[in-house]
């Protein structure tokens, strides 16, 4: 019998845990090690943070679905790697603290044969100064939709606003990327709008400066250096297309920002061309930067060894190409994104979703002349994690089935498309919505003019989107809690 | 009312036509965006599993 643990229980750890589960049987353990008693649809966390939806509508109970699954359930946290095993054992294993089933604070030994560390982002709101509370966690000047807690606390924060300009207030709000290395700007831009739709609900929208602060180059960037859609005869930038949101909206954008510093009541930020600013604000949703979930390893004689299977970040390391960073923007290829997401030194151990460390960046790496970084991340949530997860499932489970020794699937972001539904309202015929996919994630100039398949990649606004995202939202929530027909709902 | 600033950010962007705001919320026209951006979708992922 072999044991496959799975380090984390998001969209990527969970759909791999699923599938491998249902692959493998009984004649194998699969075991998830998670700190969080809930799973979460964090998209939908959207809707929470403005009321529209409540905590328990974006999460459920773990532990029932796994025992209905036969899936090892661990709520701890991984702390650190031993893929050497020791001393007098060579049979690898991780080290984790448990956060709940009544065994809080104590460590535990759990060997395996494979390993997936999908441990998802570290929110590091502290990398910005005040963003944070000097102790890991959201400060106490704004708001996120990070979580589904964060969530419910922008939305009390949201309504106490919207009372007061209902009592004749004019007040200024801020919704953007909460540091110049942010990624993640779709859920800054789904938010936004849906803030823009509660305040005109609640009949306070001339009431509000609403802005929109970001890393971006330009708006429509999104960490993927933006994307070419057909429209109207034209194949046009998505910047045309975000900026007409936007306007059409009556919200004012900052890009090309790095936000340094919060205060209770303004931002200060730092632009490209390294003149500092500040904007003042009455409510501020700013998404934090993303770091790795902070692993260690360390080696059979007992001396760390992280710097071999994690980057700096503490990202993981896969078959990626990690020298091709310093060849410079114009030099970077589709094939220095890694395939099978296998760390190179140690077989059995793989990461996917956030937790596995990109090569280099999507988008043009730039900074200011001060030396400032401002350019966003690589997106690697959502959509593309749950196919990593899936892919390397497969490959572990044909792996320990005997069919193959190498992976048998892949799952390369210069290979894979990804959807991305922005919608505000939820109502069947109140609510509209903007739809993009791309196809693939990182661009191929080389396959493709516009680095993208243009019949792949696309933008439309309507109420037809609105309507994908409540199925997105019903479906992988069924899909999540293993319901009948959930291998039919796509990934 | 008022749509755009001179000389602001709203000033040189696109902003959809009363035809354009019409079609996004026309049931029977996003019925039939539904069905496309389904499909659309359907063969992104398909494309995307290797």
């Amino acid at each position: 019998m072999a044991r496959l643990i799975i380090m984390g229980g998001g969209v990527s750890g969970h759909t791999a845990a699923s599938f491998a589960k249902k692959w493998l049987g009984n004649e194998h353990e699969v075991v998830v090690v998670t700190p969080n008693s809930l799973w979460n649809w964090i998209p939908s966390n959207i809707f929470v943070g403005i009321g529209e939806m409540t905590k328990e509508d974006v999460t459920f109970p773990l532990a029932p679905v796994y025992k209905k699954a036969g899936i090892d359930y661990r709520q701890a946290k991984a702390v650190s790697v031993h893929p050497e095993g020791k001393t007098e054992d060579d049979t690898p294993f991780i080290t984790i603290e448990y956060t709940g089933q009544g065994k809080e604070g104590q460590a535990e030994e759990l060997t395996y044969d494979y390993l997936i560390n999908a441990t998802g982002p570290k929110l590091n709101f502290d990398a910005t100064p005040g963003l944070g509370d000097g102790k890991g966690h959201l400060g106490e000047h704004t708001v996120s939709v990070c979580t589904a807690d964060h969530a419910v606390h922008a939305s009390l924060e949201l309504k106490a606003l919207a009372e007061k300009m209902k009592a004749g207030e004019k007040k200024r709000i801020l919704v953007g990327l909460g540091h110049g290395m942010c990624t993640c700007q779709g859920a800054a831009f789904e938010y936004i709008f849906n803030v823009d739709h509660y305040l005109k609900q609640e009949g306070v929208r001339d009431k509000a400066t609403i802005t929109y602060i970001s890393n971006e180059y330009e708006l429509g960037d999104f960490g993927v250096g933006g994307m070419h859609i057909k429209s109207g005869g034209y194949v046009t930038s998505g910047k045309v297309f975000a900026e007409s949101l936007y306007t059409e909206r009556g919200i004012r954008w900052i890009t090309r920002a790095h936000v340094n510093k919060v205060e209770a009541d303004k931002v200060h930020y730092e632009t490209l061309d390294g003149e500092m600013h500040e904007e003042a604000y009455d409510f501020a949703m700013l998404i934090p930067p993303f770091a790795g979930a902070g692993l260690t390893a360390t080696a059979k004689d007992g001396s760390d060894m992280s710097s071999v299977i994690f980057a700096p970040n503490t990202m993981m390391k896969v078959d990626a190409d990690y020298e091709s960073g310093a060849r410079g923007f114009e030099n970077w290829s589709p094939n220095d994104w890694p395939s099978t997401l296998q760390n190179p030194t140690y077989k059995n151990i793989f990461a996917v979703g956030i937790a596995f460390a990109p090569p280099h960046f999507i988008s043009k790496p730039m900074s200011s002349p001060n030396g400032t970084a401002i350019n966003p991340t690589p997106p690697r949530t959502g959509m593309p994690s749950a196919m990593m997860g899936k892919a390397v499932a497969a490959s572990i489970c044909d792996m320990i089935k005997g069919v193959s020794d190498t992976p048998t699937h892949t799952a390369n972001m210069a290979e894979m498309g990804a959807a991305c539904v922005a919608s505000t309202g939820k109502g069947l015929l109140n609510g509209t919505a903007v739809s993009m996919t791309m196809y693939p994630v990182v661009p191929d100039y080389n396959k493709y003019e516009y680095g993208r398949d243009l019949n792949g990649t696309f933008g439309t606004i309507g109420l037809a989107g609105h309507w994908v995202k409540l199925l997105l939202h019903y479906g992988f929530i069924w899909k999540a809690k293993l319901k009948p027909g959930w291998t039919l709902i796509p990934e | 009312m008022k749509h755009i600033e001179q000389y602001e950010q709203s000033g040189y962007t696109p902003v959809s036509g009363k035809f354009t705001l019409f079609l996004r919320n026309c049931v029977i026209w996003q019925i039939i965006q539904f069905a496309w951006i389904n499909l659309k979708m359907t063969i992104l992922i398909v494309k995307s599993h290797h």
